[in-house]
């Protein structure tokens, strides 16, 4: 039988099986790398979320890092954040216990678009309390999700590494990269972080990277205008228990 | 028309009618993922399975599409096996993944994958057009290596992550910002292709590669 392919009928019909025979395989192979890719998800974000604590991690220890993630008190934000009325009244946050399952059930949903919730951890490093949390912003392309810590006071940074992007390569890219990362620790808070001088450094100052001002001023704003206002928020209303 | 041979088609689309030099098609890619040597290498060899199994399949099935709805089924076959390249790497190379970002995706709308779908392997057998993808990709990886191996040097002072230059090379700002950034590689596209035109083709293949890529009409 010879087939009309230009038929009306028949056209339909082959759109639609083309579709359901590689609609398959695809979705066989989301099944299949789908927890591979989330467990390196989230042995990145217990990795990142320690060192921004100042808690030293290393990826090829994955059960020590799960370890001593689970160690961490963690809390979350219930319902939407009004940034405006917590930065006039970090008593308006509502902050609420939240158990290891929550979080890896978000990391499940989040693992190829990096939309965490917020999550803050408190912990002890050295006698010292610490307070950290996850906050995601717009980038240039996607989101860009980052793990803040701070210190008793919530004075100064501890550290700040980057969880998830997907800025350009070479370019806002480089936002992971350890020389880039490392220079948040130590930064005071108080006035917010802002880009250095040509040739100077502020004790709140960060560097920028050449080329990549869209990605470089997303950072700075995640810090400033979520990370460090809801911190504050934070340590303001869990900061006198113990 | 003449059915091409597999050493033809190979000629075509390593040299003579190279699709970044002569057709200029790709060019989007071509300018923004040459900066790092790691992620042109992964961004090309993802481009060259691509295409050599869209236009297989698409020649594969090729009786049966009719001509009207084509386009639906070239961008059906490329975003399958974008996807899947996407997927695997999410997988198994997390880290390329992550520094490729977007790119990956933007490879369905790469113009070499969606060109030799339309025009080579309507016309051609399944495994020849599989030859023909994979080599027009070859091609296309050829020319982006060959930027990159220049970019990476001057933009980070490294090649494929090994330092070539000594470290404050970078730190004290020697290098070029530009190399970084995609304008570097307009220049860059430029002379490659100036040279190429002058000394690497000879006259006639000159003449008919330019008559076959206004044919198509190269654009990004």
């Amino acid at each position: 039988m010879r087939i009309n392919k230009d038929s009306h009928v028949f056209t339909i019909f082959f759109t639609f099986a083309v579709t359901l025979v590689l609609v398959f395989p695809l979705t066989l192979a989301f099944v299949t790398t789908k927890p591979i890719a989330d467990n390196y998800w989230r042995l990145q974000h217990w990795v990142k979320t320690l060192r921004s604590l100042g808690v030293s991690a290393d990826p090829s220890h994955p059960h020590q890092a799960e370890l001593a993630y689970q160690a961490l008190k963690k809390y979350t934000v219930k319902g939407t954040v009004n940034y405006d009325a917590v930065k006039a009244n970090p008593r308006s946050l509502a902050i609420t216990r939240v158990n290891d399952e929550v979080i890896n059930k978000a990391l499940q949903d989040t693992s190829y678009t990096g939309n965490l919730p917020i999550f803050f951890y408190s912990t002890v490093v050295d006698g010292q309390k610490r307070w950290g949390g996850d906050f995601t912003g717009p980038g240039l392309w996607g989101n860009v999700s980052l793990a803040v810590g701070v210190n008793a006071d919530g004075s100064q940074i501890t550290g700040v590494q980057v969880l998830f992007d997907v800025e350009t390569p070479g370019l806002g890219g480089r936002i992971g990269e350890p020389w880039f990362t490392g220079q948040f620790t130590g930064l005071e808070t108080a006035q917010g972080v802002v880009f250095n001088p040509s040739g100077q450094k502020l004790p709140n100052g960060m560097d920028a990277i050449a080329g990549a001002t869209i990605t470089s001023t997303a950072v700075r704003d995640i810090l400033n205008n979520r990370a460090l206002i809801l911190l504050k928020a934070f340590i303001a209303q869990k900061g006198g228990q113990s | 028309m003449s059915i091409p041979t597999f050493r033809q088609v190979t000629k075509e689309n390593l040299s003579v009618n190279n699709p970044v030099l002569v057709q200029v098609l790709g060019i989007c890619s071509t300018l923004a993922v040459t900066n790092k040597v790691v992620n042109t290498l992964i961004m090309t060899v993802g481009v060259s399975l691509v295409t050599a199994f869209a236009s297989f399949t698409l020649s594969w099935i090729r009786n049966l599409i009719a001509r009207r709805v084509r386009m639906i089924f070239q961008v059906l076959a490329i975003t399958f096996y974008v996807v899947l390249f996407q997927l695997i790497l999410n997988a198994f190379a997390p880290e390329v993944a992550r520094s490729l970002g977007p790119y990956v995706g933007l490879i369905i709308t790469n113009c070499i994958v969606m060109g030799r779908t339309e025009t080579f392997a309507p016309a051609n057998r399944p495994l020849i057009s599989w030859w023909d993808g994979f080599t027009s990709g070859i091609g296309y990886m050829a020319v982006l290596v060959l930027l990159s191996l220049i970019r990476e040097p001057l933009a980070f002072g490294t090649i494929a992550d090994f330092p070539i230059f000594p470290p404050q090379y970078v730190s004290d700002g020697y290098n070029w910002t530009i190399a970084i950034m995609a304008p570097s590689a307009f220049f860059l596209v430029a002379i490659i292709m100036w040279v190429f035109k002058t000394n690497g083709l000879k006259k006639e293949e000159a003449l008919k590669a330019s008559k076959s890529a206004s044919a198509i009409g190269g654009a990004a």
